[in-house]
Formats: C-alpha cells, sequence, structure tokens
C-alpha cells in the first residue's frame, strides 16, 4: 500500500482511516461516536506532532495541498476536535449538554 | 462571600434607564397573547439582522430565509448592479413562492415561480408571464417580488418590515455603533455555522447569553476557569453600556488561567477562544477594562455580535412561538493563511461549539418551569443588568413607548 501521509509523518498511518476527515461536521460526528479510548490515543499521538506539522504544513499552499499533506493537516484538525474530549470533558459528548443529535453543526 | 459594601461594581460609562430592581414578571415568557404583541411591536416594527454580505459576494447570488415570526419568506439578492435587495418569496400571480422549497441559499439570473413559470429578474421586476395575452384586464407594468426595507451595516445586513422605519438603521443602532463600528469586520471569514431548534421562548435563550453568572456552573466542564478569578468570583463583567434599545456587556477573564495544552498550541499560532494575548484590534475593549475577555454586544430584539481579540462571532434568535425559538451561530476568524492558523482556529470553533452544548442545556428546563405557573417572578441581579435592561425593552417597545413607533 502507498503512503497516506508524508514521510516524516508516516507513523501516524494508523490514524488516517478513522480520523482524516475533511469537514468539522464528519470530525465532530467521529468524535461523538468514538469510544474516548480512541480520542485519547489520537490526542497522544498528535500533541507533540502538532507543532512539527505546522512547521512542516508551512511551505505549501494551504488552499491547494497535496493529498497526503491535506490528510496530514486534516488529522491536526482532529486532534483539536479531541483535545477537548480528553483534556477537559473526559467523554465524548459534552456532560449535561443539549443532545446532540439536535445540535446542528453545517460544515 | 464579600460583603456587600464590598462587591464590584459594574462600570457603566452611559445614562442607565429608571428599569427598577424588582424581580421581573414571567408571564412574557409564556403568554401567547404576549408573543403576538411582541411580533407586532417588536418584530414589525425593528431592524433585523438576516445575514452578512460575504454570504452572497457575486451578482445573482442570494439567499433564502424563512421568517417565521413575520410570517413571511424573504429573498436577499445581489443585483447585476451589485445592489442587495430583499423580497418577499411571493409571486404576485397567484402567492407561489418563488425558490424551490427548502433553498437557502443559490446563485441565478432571475427567479421563475414553480407554478406557472412567471419570471423575475434580480431587481424583482416582473419580466415575462407565459399566455399574457389572457390577461387583458391586467395592467402588468411595475409588478414586482413584493420588496422588502433593507439596510446594512458593516457589511450586516438587516431587514425591516416597515415601508418607511421611523428610523435609519444607522440611527437605530446609535451610539452602539461608535464603539463597534472600527472592529474590522470584513477581514474576518466565516468558519462556522451551528443550529438548533430549542422550545424555549426566545427571551429566555437570549438572557442566557449576556451575563457570565453562569459560566462557573453551567460551563464547569469546557472552561471552569476561565472567566471566574479569585479576585471576581462571580464573574462580574468589567463593564457595561446601554444604548437603548442595544446594550453592550464586556466579559471578564481570570488572568491566571491556565491554558490546556490544546489551547496553548493554539495560542502559538494563532487566536484561540480560550483566554490569552488580548492583541489591539480596534472597536473592541471600549471601555478599556483590565482583565477584559471579550464584549458582548446586543443589537436589539435578536441578534447579538461577540467580538474578541481574532476572533468574533454572532447569534440569531428567532421565535417561531411563544414556546420555540430557532437558533444560528456563525464564527468568524481573521483569514488564516498558514496551516497553523488553520489549525488554530479548529480550536476556537471546537471550545465555543462545545460550551454551546452547555448554554443550551438550559433552555428547556427552564421553560418547562415557567410555563408551570408556579414561578410568578424571577430574581434578577446587579450582574444581570443585560438581562434587566432586555426585558425592559421588550416591555416598553410592546406598550408602544419603543423608539421605532
Amino acid at each position: 500500500m502507498s503512503a497516506q501521509l508524508p514521510a516524516p509523518f508516516q507513523s501516524l498511518e494508523p490514524f488516517v482511516e478513522v480520523w482524516d476527515l475533511g469537514s468539522e461536521r464528519e470530525r465532530h460526528t467521529t468524535r461523538l461516536n468514538a469510544p474516548i479510548e480512541e480520542s485519547q490515543k489520537l490526542y497522544d499521538a498528535l500533541l507533540p506532532q502538532i507543532e512539527p506539522i505546522a512547521e512542516y504544513l508551512e511551505s505549501f499552499d494551504l488552499n491547494n495541498l497535496p493529498a497526503q499533506e491535506q490528510s496530514l493537516l486534516n488529522l491536526a484538525l482532529s486532534f483539536m476536535e479531541v483535545s477537548l474530549t480528553v483534556e477537559c470533558l473526559k467523554s465524548p459528548t459534552v456532560p449535561g449538554g443539549f443532545a446532540f443529535d439536535r445540535f446542528e453543526v453545517l460544515y | 462571600m464579600t460583603a456587600p459594601e464590598d462587591r464590584l461594581v459594574i462600570k457603566v460609562p452611559t445614562e442607565i434607564p429608571d428599569m427598577g430592581t424588582d424581580p421581573l414578571p414571567v408571564e412574557p415568557y409564556i403568554s401567547p397573547e404576549f408573543f403576538e404583541k411582541e411580533r407586532e411591536k417588536v418584530f414589525r416594527k425593528a431592524w433585523l439582522n438576516v445575514g452578512r454580505v460575504d454570504e452572497i459576494p457575486e451578482p445573482g447570488d442570494y439567499l433564502v430565509k424563512r421568517l417565521e415570526v413575520l410570517n413571511t419568506t424573504i429573498i436577499i439578492v445581489r443585483g447585476k448592479d451589485d445592489q442587495i435587495r430583499a423580497f418577499h418569496n411571493i409571486c404576485v400571480h397567484r402567492g407561489m413562492q418563488v425558490t424551490e422549497a427548502g433553498c437557502e441559499k443559490g446563485h441565478a439570473d432571475g427567479f421563475m415561480c414553480g407554478y406557472h413559470a412567471w419570471v423575475y429578474d434580480l431587481q424583482g421586476q416582473l419580466t415575462h408571464v407565459p399566455g399574457k395575452e389572457y390577461f387583458p384586464a391586467t395592467d402588468f407594468n411595475g409588478l414586482q417580488l413584493p420588496p422588502v426595507t433593507l439596510d446594512i451595516w458593516n457589511g450586516f445586513i438587516f431587514v425591516n418590515d416597515q415601508d418607511h422605519p421611523k428610523l435609519t438603521l444607522e440611527e437605530y443602532l446609535g451610539g452602539l455603533t461608535g464603539d463597534l463600528g472600527d472592529y474590522p469586520f470584513s477581514k474576518f471569514n466565516h468558519i462556522a455555522r451551528y443550529r438548533a431548534k430549542v422550545a424555549v421562548n426566545w427571551k429566555t435563550f437570549i438572557d442566557a447569553f449576556h451575563e457570565a453568572y453562569h459560566v462557573a456552573e453551567v460551563h464547569k466542564n469546557t472552561v471552569p476557569d476561565a472567566c471566574n478569578s479569585p479576585d471576581n468570583p462571580n464573574a462580574v463583567p468589567t463593564s457595561a453600556r446601554l444604548y437603548p434599545p442595544h446594550h453592550s456587556v464586556s466579559v471578564p477573564v481570570n488572568t491566571a488561567y491556565v491554558p490546556t495544552p490544546a489551547a496553548a498550541l493554539a495560542w502559538k499560532f494563532g487566536a484561540s477562544f480560550a483566554p490569552g494575548d488580548v492583541g489591539n484590534l480596534p472597536g473592541m475593549n471600549p471601555s478599556g477594562d483590565e482583565g477584559w475577555w471579550f464584549d458582548i454586544n446586543v443589537l436589539f430584539p435578536n441578534f447579538f455580535i461577540d467580538v474578541g481579540p481574532g476572533w468574533y462571532f454572532t447569534y440569531n434568535f428567532w421565535p417561531v412561538s411563544v414556546d420555540e425559538t430557532h437558533w444560528e451561530m456563525n464564527i468568524y476568524q481573521l483569514d488564516a493563511t498558514t496551516a497553523a492558523q488553520k489549525i488554530a482556529q479548529e480550536h476556537t470553533k471546537v471550545l465555543l461549539r462545545d460550551i454551546l452544548y452547555e448554554d443550551l442545556s438550559t433552555m428547556e428546563q427552564t421553560h418547562e418551569s415557567m410555563k408551570s405557573g408556579k414561578l410568578k417572578e424571577m430574581i434578577v441581579g446587579e450582574m444581570e443588568i443585560a438581562v434587566r435592561h432586555q426585558h425592559y425593552q421588550v416591555t416598553q417597545w410592546v406598550e408602544g413607548k419603543g423608539c421605532m413607533e
């Protein structure tokens, strides 16, 4: 199988299948439905990589990323999506919050 | 508890109308009769925000908005002359809407009614009627989609149900625009939109968004220590400004707030909603407060523009009935030109969104309690000055004493 992420970040490939998602709505839906352990794994793996990822992507045109670089950015955005779950909520959903299936995320 | 004489006092540099200090009656939040008065005396008189100009950047771009409280659906369209106009979505033939059911947005050279194919141009003029010769008694000259009064402030599009509103939009917004007018709205990009339909009165909904007293409890799982500090444990606003019927409230920040690892990364890359560097954008923190987080600007009756360092967001609260409100939130940030900024933006979005789940959680239970009839009055404190002012304004308008009469 060909590489899905740029060479320096290939250790993150196990996360591509679930978390390489191009919209907030998809990332949020995935977080809501994933066991917290899955979010925690993504968070732990990505946290030390976020700065290197940002630095690596610096030289690319943000609006015209090649496929591997876009996947890498998507993983970083998924990191932010799960950050609340892991750091604060300790739950995939917001404890005591409004029903997530009635809260519409449009994009 | 702090001794009463040592309590923090909100700075209010503007004049404060005589709003009293009594509890507020619950009746206006549950009475269908009161709601009908609000429809006629508030929503049919006030300037109402329906979008932003950047949603329709090209000639022929249009939005379709259902405005339940006005019992109408409107089209907001940018013409070939670049002018933005609004029309009721009503074919003058026999009343069918001229956009497809459920359409919210589109691009067209004109509008064709899907019933008998009458055609209107982007300026709303009727340009084609099939079998026109069979209407010998009709003068088609000047027939058009019924126009809606529209004006624009700082890229925000407002409509008014009156053909000749008493005040122009600029006059209506008054002193509020002095503070907020310099904020660089046009440099921001739209990054998120959220919606919910909630079984609650529109005023109860709004009241949850212009005080910070609730933050320590309601937001205990997302930002438990963002605005409550040892010096200000109840999150008393640092200042407030009343520009009747509007107002603006500045939310305090906990300067000792310790960011989470993700928030710290976001701040390294750009601006997060989590407390951090306040920067120096014009049009925010108008009273120059220390320990300032962001400003809540309430444009009466149902539109909020909350501005902060590098992001702003808006709420529209649309009454559907006395018991139902449709809510929409839009988030805007300074343009992300690097991946790092894009990653930072995602943090703002995700944090605000999860905070909103908490805000919305109190609505339906509160409304149920109000409808029980067992609560006749609500107790409103000094920290909730905006709640009192909103209630005062609604009451004034319903009694025919609003500024648009």
